[in-house]
Formats: structure tokens, sequence, C-alpha cells
């Protein structure tokens, strides 16, 4: 039972490259799939339903679709293939379980920080309390 | 930059063979050295210094025990085992200072997932604290 599907979770504001560069080798040991996602808990369409407007103003890319060009520029700088980015809006659990399943993801990679905050907040610990696949945890340096 | 040496952390329970399993397949896969490594929390050897002995007799009797208890679960592996690291003290330390000691660079730990294992795990500890890759496996209850 070897890994499959692999996908990096992209942080938008981060360093991205050594969780890149891991994705990559064990993609490629493993012969197996590799993406990345990111799930936008900013913009998640349930506010709308509040009343609130998801708001780009005119002229703008949607979220959506700016992130989805971040991610698609990161995935060029890869050394192994990555041909699919997935953005998915919302919360972060339901979403990366609803992804998982659809997509038969069997690794996670996740960058995570050593600092209490983090301790405390961090969507790895979240990540790890409750999705039912293996994760990769990789420490990141704090600035 | 490939992983050169993978460590399963163990407990000596049951559910071990999952981890041993996933150490197995990713040691094989990346042809890496594979290593088991057990920290024993409660026999640590600062308790002597608060005039507790260590009751248990010589060091070489209590490592010797470990080494029996992990015999099953090296013979069913399927890959060479490369070495057995048995450690007593503060999990995180020891885990960290083994990990410089024999150039670690990737760890497997096991996590169950209720609520005692949110607040008090010791895979959350070691993602807090170690700056080695920690890959972490779900455990079913």
């Amino acid at each position: 039972m070897s890994y499959q599907h692999i996908v990096i979770a992209v942080d938008l504001n981060g360093e991205n490259q050594s969780i890149l560069e891991k994705g990559a080798v064990l993609a490629n040991a493993y012969n197996a799939k590799l993406s990345l996602i990111h799930v936008d808990i900013h913009h998640a369409p349930y506010y709308s339903a509040l009343g609130l407007q998801t708001n780009h103003y005119s002229g703008e890319m949607p979220a959506e679709v700016q992130i989805k060009k971040q991610l698609a520029d990161l995935a060029l700088c890869s050394s192994y293939p990555i041909p699919d980015v997935i953005v998915v809006s919302g919360e972060l659990l339901p979403e990366l379980k609803r992804e998982i399943h659809e997509r038969g993801i069997d690794l996670l990679i996740f960058g995570h920080h050593h600092d209490v905050w983090s301790n405390i907040f961090s969507t790895t610990r979240k990540a790890i309390n409750n999705l039912d696949v293996d994760i990769l945890v990789i420490p990141l340096q704090s600035e | 930059m490939n992983y050169q040496h993978v460590a399963v952390a163990t407990s000596l329970l049951d559910e071990e063979h999952i981890l041993i399993g996933k150490g197995v397949e990713l040691a094989s896969t990346l042809s890496a050295k594979l290593s088991l490594i057990y920290v024993d929390e409660n026999h640590s050897y600062y308790y002597s210094e608060l005039g507790r002995p260590v009751q248990n007799f010589s060091e070489s009797r209590f490592e010797e025990k470990i080494r029996r208890e992990m015999m099953p679960i090296i013979k069913s592996a399927n890959y060479p085992i490369s070495e057995i690291i048995i450690r007593r003290g503060e999990l995180t330390f020891e885990l960290k200072s083994a990990a410089e000691e024999k150039g670690i660079d990737l760890f497997v730990f096991g996590h169950h997932q209720d609520i005692w294992s949110n607040l008090f795990s010791s895979a959350r500890n070691a993602i807090n604290v170690l700056d080695t890759d920690v890959l972490v496996i779900p455990l079913k209850r």
C-alpha cells in the first residue's frame, strides 16, 4: 500500500519552497500524483447566505481565480509535474475531508511554525486531529 | 533532498504494526535507513536526583527487556531495521538529541483522534518542538 496521491497544503503568504521540494521528492519516489491545495477560509460562499457580499470589487478577478493563478505559478516551480491545483472555499476541515474523499488523497503535507500561536491554533493540529489520512508535518523556520 | 534515516516512534502497543508497516514502506521506497525509537518517560534518570531510586536494577536489564518486547515487531518487518534506539527521559528532548546524533530526518508517529490526544498527544508535542519532519499516522480506535 503506497501513496497514490500526495497533496501539499499551500499557505499563500508563507514560505512554500521547502514543502514543495519535499512533496516532489516523495511523489517522485512513489511515482504518485502530486497536487496543491488551498482552502480559502476568508471567502466562504456561505457568508453570502448571511447577506454579506463576498466582495470583489469591479474590475478585479474573483478571489478563487486569483488564488488559482498563484497556485499555478507555484506549480510551475516544482521539479515534479503538478497537473492539478485545487482551490476550495469554506471551512477548513469539511472542505479538506471532502477533497480527500473525492480525489483519493492519501498523504497531505503541511508546513508548521514553532511558536505559541501555532501550537494552539495551528491548522496542522486541526488536521492531525480530524483527518483520516497520513499527514507529513514539515517544520518551518519562523522569521 | 531525500530522507536518509526514518525512525518510527513506538510505544510498544499492538497498533505499532501499522506504524512499522508505514515505516517499512517509506524506507524501502526511499531506500533509507529504518530505526525504531522508544523513549521511556517513566524511568527517567533524573528522578534519581530527586532521591527516588530508579527502581529497576541496572540499565542493561531495562534495555534488554524493551529489546525483547520489540523482537516480534522486528521479526515481522520485511525490511532491515538498522537500529533500535532506547532512551529514557523527556520525550521531545530525547527525540531531538537522538535526531542529531543519528541523523534522523523523518519521524513516524501514530496519533489517536480523541480529546485526550488532542490536548496531550506526543505527536502534537513532537510537531511543535522537533526540527525534524514528522509523519503523523491516524490510528483507529
